[in-house]
């Protein structure tokens, strides 16, 4: 029998790609580049989730993986279209310029 | 042993790309960084027995979502131009200081974890019937507001998306 992957392994690889995903949106300024990171904080998540449905053996954590998918889909086409909606208004992706709300 | 060599290959992939992802100047680039660590997430899910997700994680996310990503790129009329001088200094450093410590953070969590262990055979794959009668019954109203939610957010695309001529 195969020796199985460490549950820290998984984990950690979670935790890793999850800091990465912040650091993106903490950093970028390119408005589809941030969503992106978003995007891969998400999946982080969806790993985690899947580690421990397999390491409690039920399948619970992988039917929530589902529905994250399934929002995440709904979160990327609503959110890609106000970043056109917003492209228009100030023809640019730049979120320091999108100051409609500041004043 | 293999399979733990594998794991850290496809990890190890997986990594890069997020990092690529990060540093890549063009928008193009970064899509494309993410869809190859879409990939290798897809195959930790296979690694981990849920086979299932993994298909779903590469026809949804690598194949759905990242297409919607790159036509969005594609659409928005893009300059090089586009960001002037880099005003981000303050952010990069307090960026990096605060991932650095929310990765710390993670990390000794998932290190809090240890006493918790994987059972039974490796490789065995998750049963998929076993997985539709769990979302066909303990879950069935999560999977009906789940439908609910995307015609909401198929109409609200659309709603947004419309060009405003004459109210109409």
């Amino acid at each position: 029998m195969e020796a199985a992957i460490p549950l820290n392994w998984v984990l950690a690889l979670s935790a890793v790609l999850f800091s990465l995903g912040a650091l993106g949106v903490l950093i970028k300024r390119n408005i589809i580049v941030m969503f992106m990171s978003i995007e891969l904080m998400l999946n982080a998540a969806n790993i985690a989730l899947v580690a421990f449905s397999r390491a409690h053996g039920n399948l619970d954590g992988q039917i929530v993986v589902f529905f994250t998918m399934t929002l995440a889909a709904a979160e990327v086409a609503i959110g890609l279209a106000i970043i056109v909606a917003l492209f228009r208004i100030r023809r640019t992706v730049d979120v320091d310029r999108a100051t409609l709300l500041k004043w | 042993m293999l399979l733990k060599a594998v794991f850290l290959l496809v990890a190890f992939g997986a990594i890069v790309g997020a990092i690529g992802m990060l540093v890549s100047p063009k928008p193009v680039h970064s899509a494309l960084f993410l869809v190859w660590t879409l990939f290798c997430i897809a195959a930790i899910y296979l690694l981990l027995g849920a086979e299932f997700l993994a298909v779903v994680q590469i026809i949804v996310y690598a194949g759905a979502i990242m297409v919607l990503f790159l036509f969005i790129i594609m659409l928005l009329d893009l300059r090089r131009d586009e960001f002037g001088p880099d005003t981000m200094t303050v952010q990069w450093t307090w960026g990096l200081i605060f991932t650095a410590l929310l990765a710390i953070a993670l990390v000794v969590v998932a290190g809090a974890a240890v006493a918790l262990r994987f059972s039974g055979d490796p490789l065995t794959l998750t049963p998929i019937p076993d997985l539709a009668r769990l979302l066909f019954t303990k879950y069935l109203l999560a999977f009906e507001i789940a439908s609910l939610i995307l015609l909401i957010a198929m109409v609200g695309v659309v709603v947004l998306a419309k060009r405003p001529k004459g109210g109409a």
